[in-house]
Formats: structure tokens, C-alpha cells, sequence
């Protein structure tokens, strides 16, 4: 367990589809640390923005093979990390991400 | 005294404050509504534009775009905001405008939901009363030629023409030209200048102090005559000022260029049947000259005149702006000046700032007087003495009316000629509406340097040198006068000003200092074979005025 809510949440992700479901169905997208639980993203989301979670899925998005440039060329691997969407609970107050 | 209103197209609100002859202080209000709906035309602008990682371009939701780029939409909004509130503005409380409105960027701020307050300082039109312009007394002198300057003219013609006799006499006489070295020796100064003179027209060439080239009459070639004096202020080098000078000259030549006698042979080859009548035609020419000469005369007292009648506080940015552009114009001359290490830089800038100086204020004040008599007497320009000045115009300058007429267009220099014929037609008005007394002139000139070589003619045909009618300005912005003389009077327009002394300048100094008019229709004049039949300004000057025109805010 990640006690600290700020080393759970990294970042909010900002994307056309992270905004598309932010609209249609209250869902928030974040980057999280790689070792924290659904439970963790809970706990952080609530204690950082003050709101009710209603559901959190997680996602491990696995390093992709990619030309770098930096490596002359050669192949390297982009960095994985772990994604949350966080529904809210009906009544609950947004999230001002922007 | 201040008052304040609420204009019509846009919601604001203003008030208008004095704060000095010819300046306001406008102070605007532009409501919030307006501010919100400008905000959001520019937000949306953007957003259909803008590229933000993670969104495809143009998909980027409106408030990530208005919070990402809130500084860049504010700046964008208040920059068309804020000139669009000040038109209205001064239109609203009839400003009459005649600078850019000065205010600070950086204090205006601009946010949603909140009304947009600035301060701006305008500088506008003086208001006045006319003073007599109406039976101004006024003198005009007679157009009369007398006989020993039509001789003076055709000799002129003659040796222009090349029948010339040169003769080596043995002793200098006033009439000969002198040519020698001239060693100038001080403390820490040893110089030696060839050297030029005549009695007449003293140094065209040499030394940058004063010789006295009296000393010289009755001298032999080969003669050395020394003297020593101390150098002046006036002196052109300043390294020889307040000091103790020897000047030695040695005369190396005498010459003297006399004209041949006008023979019926040499009128024929001008074109006359014969000598008689070759005079008679020098003699309408030079007539021609002095009339125009007089009129222009006549008609910068009775601007003087009218202008003393009708004080009022002048418009200190028009004036410097005015100035500005008259050194720009004079800038070449100012640059060439420059390279000549006879000349002080320092004095050189100076006396043209102090002669910009001088007709500026002149200048500025004549044409509001002028532009408000225009007004007041419902003196118009029709668009058919525009098409006539456009169709002259091109015709000197050998191009087509139609390309003119667009190339004017597109400079934004037709306001420039439509003033030119207001001016003109002012100028006419209120010299048919003057008492003119006729005056005779007398011998020896007293029509400003209507010398010679104002109507030299060469083989074949016309003069040398046209004078040019007093030209275009448009108001408050791009007149330009003559050079001001040592008694405060503007020089004649169409002089020569080469190495020949301008003896109403005083300031070419003796040594041959060429010197540039600025003439009154907002170009130098370098010759007054430069101008064309127009009396307007060679192509370079008008380049000039017009760049200084673009730069001149408007409604001046």
C-alpha cells in the first residue's frame, strides 16, 4: 500500500478519448504508480480532489519497441506505466484537471 | 475642461480630458459584454487551429484551449479591442485626431466577465479663431526686366553655351577667377588647399577658413599674398578655432571667361531667327521668372500676414514630426556632409536641426490656418483637377496616368496631391481676396536671386531652371518648407543651390559648402533643374516624403 497520495496520482491524462468519457460518463483518466492498487487510486483520488470514487479500473500499458534516435537507430522500449480511470459517484463534485 | 458620453457600436463608455494645448486624455470603458464576446470570437478562432498533445489538431475542447492560452487570447483581444474602442471613442467626442493615441501596453488588462478600462493621450487639431485673411495689405513687386540683367542673362546664355573667350590677364581684376594654394598654418594645424576664387563669389574652393579674396585684386601669377588673423566661431574646423591662423595664398592662374557678342549666327543655332529676337526671348523668359518670383513674394507675406493674425498654441508632436521628417529628408545631404572632413559633424547637424527647427513650427501653423480657411470658405478639391495634376504629373515623369494614379493609390500619396491643389487653391483665394499694392522694383535686384542662371537657357531650347509653385502637404503631417533664410524668410524654391553661395542662406559659408533646399512641396531640391514643369519634386524626394508620410499617423 502507497500511503502518499501525491506518489500514487502522477498525472491526469488529457487526451480526446480521456476527454470524451470525462463528459459522457464522469470518468477521469490518470496516470498512477506502478505498484498501486485500486484501493490506493481510491483513497489518493478522494484525499487530493475531495470527491466520492465510485469505481476505479486499472491498466498496465506495456513498454512498445520503438527507433530512438538517441540510440542511433537502434530499437529501444518506450517506459510502461500503469493507467486508472476513476468513475465518480453520481452527485459528487468534478475534478478540475485542466 | 473634460466631457464624457456613451458611443454608439460598440457598448463603452468614454471621457475626454484636457491636459494641455492640443492634448486629451481619453479615458475608455469598454463593457464587459463585449469583452466576454471578443474573448470567445478569439477563443474559438483558436481552438480551430491549435494543436495541444494528445489532441488532434482542432479538437482540442475550448476550455483547455482558453486556459492554456489565456495570456496569448487577452493580448490578441485587447490589441483589437482597444484601437476599435478608441476610433469610436474619439469619433463619439470628436476628436480630431492628428497622432498615433499613446498609451501603456502593459497596463491594460483584460478578463473575462470584467469591463476593459484604459487611458489613452491623443494629441488633436488646435481649435481657433481665424484672424484676418480677408483685404490683407499686402506688396507685389513689378515684373520688369531691366537692361543690364537681360545682358547679364544672355551672357550667361553664352557661356553656357560655350561661346566663351578665355583670357590670361596679368593682374587679378574683380571679374576674374583665380585659381592657386592656399597653406593654412596654426598650432598643431599645417595644411595646404588648392584653391578657387572669385571676387564675386569668394571661395569655391579651398580652406575652411575665410580668405578675404579682396586682397587678391591687383595681383600677379605667381604673387603670394599672406596674412593672419584669429579664426572665429564660425570657423568650419574646429580644430583652428580661437586660434592665431597664417594663410598664405599663392595664385598659380588668372583667368577670365568672357561671352562673345551675340551675333545673329549664334542666335540661329538656339533656334532664333536673330539676335533681337533671341533677347526678346531670354527677355519673356526672365520676365516669366521675376513675375513668379514676386507672386511667391507676394504670397508668403500675405501668409505671414495672416498667420500673425491668427495665434494659437501649435501641436509640439506635429512640430517634431514635421522636423523628424524634414532631417529625413535632408538626410543625404546630412550623410554627405558627413564624409567631408572640412565640416564640423557636430556644427553640420546642428544648423540643419536649427533651420528644421525654425520651419517647422511655420510650417504646421500655416497649414491648419490654411486647412481651416479651406474649411470655412467651402474650398474644394474635384476629382477632375486631381485627374488634371495626375495627368501634368505623369507627363513629366514620362509614365503612364493610369499607373500613376494606382501607384498613388496603393502609397496612399493621392491625399498628398489633393492637398497640393487645396493649398494651391487656398493660396489663389486668398490672393484674389487681397489688397495688393503693386510696387516698383528696384535696380540691382530686390526679387530674391533672380540671377542669371535662373533662366540660363542651353542650345536649343528651354530654361535651365524652372521655378516651382509651392507644393503639396497633406495638413499637419508632410509639408515641408523652404529653407529658412538668415532673416527668418524661406529661400526661393527653384534656386540652384550647388557651389554657388546662397547668399540668403548664410550659412553655406564662404569656402563653397554645398548646400540642399527642402523645398515646399516635401522634397530637397538639389538643383532647380531637378524639378520638372509640375514644380513638383524629383522622384528621390518624393520617395522620402512619402516614407515619411507612411510614418506620419493619420488624420494629420
Amino acid at each position: 500500500m502507497i500511503s502518499d497520495p501525491y506518489a500514487v496520482i502522477r498525472r491526469p491524462i488529457m487526451t480526446e478519448k480521456s476527454h470524451s468519457i470525462r463528459k459522457d460518463r464522469n470518468q477521469y483518466t490518470f496516470e498512477i504508480h506502478r505498484s498501486a492498487t485500486k484501493d490506493d487510486v481510491k483513497r489518493a483520488v478522494e484525499k487530493l480532489f475531495n470527491v466520492k470514487v465510485a469505481a476505479v479500473r486499472t491498466m498496465n500499458i506495456k513498454p512498445r519497441t520503438k527507433v530512438f534516435r538517441r540510440l542511433r537507430g537502434k530499437p529501444g522500449k518506450t517506459r510502461g506505466w500503469k493507467k486508472a480511470i476513476i468513475t465518480l459517484a453520481p452527485g459528487s463534485p468534478g475534478i478540475d484537471v485542466l | 475642461m473634460s466631457s464624457e458620453g456613451k458611443a454608439a457600436t460598440l457598448d463603452l463608455k468614454w471621457q475626454v480630458e484636457d491636459i494641455g494645448p492640443c492634448r486629451k486624455k481619453l479615458i475608455v470603458e469598454v463593457a464587459a459584454s463585449e469583452v466576454n464576446r471578443a474573448l470567445e470570437k478569439s477563443c474559438s478562432a483558436l481552438a480551430g487551429d491549435v494543436q495541444i498533445p494528445g489532441f488532434r489538431k482542432g479538437r482540442a475542447p475550448r476550455d483547455l484551449v482558453e486556459k492554456r492560452f489565456a495570456a496569448e487570447i487577452s493580448k490578441e483581444v485587447a490589441e483589437a479591442l482597444v484601437p476599435e474602442a478608441i476610433d469610436q471613442s474619439c469619433k463619439a467626442a470628436s476628436l480630431d485626431i492628428i497622432s498615433a493615441p499613446r498609451f501603456d501596453r502593459d497596463k491594460i488588462r483584460l478578463r473575462k466577465g470584467e469591463p476593459l478600462k484604459f487611458e489613452v493621450e491623443v494629441e488633436v487639431k488646435p481649435e481657433f479663431i481665424l484672424g484676418q485673411y480677408k483685404g490683407v495689405e499686402i506688396n507685389q513687386l513689378e515684373a520688369v526686366v531691366f537692361d543690364e540683367e537681360l545682358d547679364a542673362v544672355v551672357r550667361e546664355a553664352l557661356i553656357e553655351a560655350g561661346h566663351v573667350s578665355i583670357e590670361e590677364p596679368m593682374e587679378a581684376t574683380p571679374d576674374c577667377e583665380i585659381f592657386g594654394t592656399t597653406r593654412v598654418e596654426a598650432e598643431g594645424f599645417d595644411e595646404s588647399y588648392l584653391t578657387r576664387a572669385t571676387i564675386e563669389d569668394g571661395l569655391t574652393l579651398g580652406p575652411p577658413v575665410a580668405v578675404p579674396v579682396d586682397m587678391l585684386i591687383g595681383k600677379k601669377t605667381g604673387d603670394t599674398v599672406e596674412y593672419e588673423m584669429i579664426a572665429g566661431e564660425e570657423c568650419q574646423a574646429s580644430a583652428l578655432r580661437g586660434k592665431k591662423v597664417k594663410i598664405s595664398f599663392r595664385i598659380n592662374k588668372i583667368i577670365r571667361q568672357k561671352s562673345k557678342e551675340l551675333t545673329d549666327e549664334i542666335a540661329r543655332e538656339f533656334g532664333e531667327p536673330d539676335a533681337a529676337a533671341f533677347r526678346e526671348k531670354l527677355r519673356s523668359k526672365f520676365m516669366e521668372v521675376i513675375a513668379e518670383k514676386s507672386k511667391t513674394r507676394a504670397e508668403e507675406e500675405l501668409l505671414e500676414k495672416i498667420t500673425a493674425a491668427t495665434p494659437f498654441e501649435v501641436p509640439r508632436g506635429a512640430v517634431e514630426r514635421y522636423k523628424e521628417f524634414v532631417l529625413s529628408a535632408l538626410d543625404r545631404v546630412i550623410r554627405r556632409l558627413r564624409t567631408d572632413e572640412r565640416y564640423d559633424n557636430e556644427d553640420t547637424d546642428e544648423t540643419i536641426s536649427k533651420l528644421a527647427e525654425a520651419d517647422s513650427e511655420r510650417i504646421v501653423r500655416q497649414t491648419f490656418i490654411l486647412e481651416k480657411i479651406a474649411k470655412v470658405e467651402n474650398i474644394t478639391v474635384e476629382d477632375d483637377e486631381v485627374d488634371a495634376e495626375l495627368a501634368a504629373m505623369a507627363r513629366a515623369r514620362g509614365v503612364r496616368a493610369s499607373d500613376l494614379f494606382r501607384q498613388m493609390s496603393e502609397n496612399g500619396d493621392l491625399e498628398a496631391v489633393k492637398w497640393k491643389i487645396l493649398r494651391r487653391k487656398t493660396i489663389d483665394f486668398l490672393m484674389r481676396n487681397a489688397n495688393i499694392t503693386v510696387v516698383p522694383r528696384k535696380r540691382n535686384g530686390d526679387v530674391a536671386d533672380t540671377g542669371p542662371s535662373a533662366t540660363a537657357p542651353v542650345a536649343g531650347g528651354g530654361p535651365a531652371a524652372e521655378t516651382g509653385a509651392s507644393g503639396p502637404v497633406p495638413p499637419g503631417a508632410v509639408e515641408v518648407g523652404g529653407t529658412t533664410g538668415s532673416d527668418g524668410a524661406p529661400a526661393p524654391t527653384g534656386e540652384v543651390a550647388g557651389d554657388r553661395i546662397d547668399s540668403t542662406s548664410g550659412h553655406a559659408g564662404s569656402s563653397g559648402a554645398k548646400t540642399e533646399q527642402a523645398s515646399e512641396d516635401g522634397a530637397p531640391v538639389t538643383g532647380g533643374d531637378n524639378r520638372d514643369d509640375t514644380g513638383t519634386p524629383p522622384a528621390t524626394g518624393e520617395g522620402d516624403a512619402r516614407r515619411a508620410r507612411e510614418d506620419a499617423p493619420e488624420g494629420t
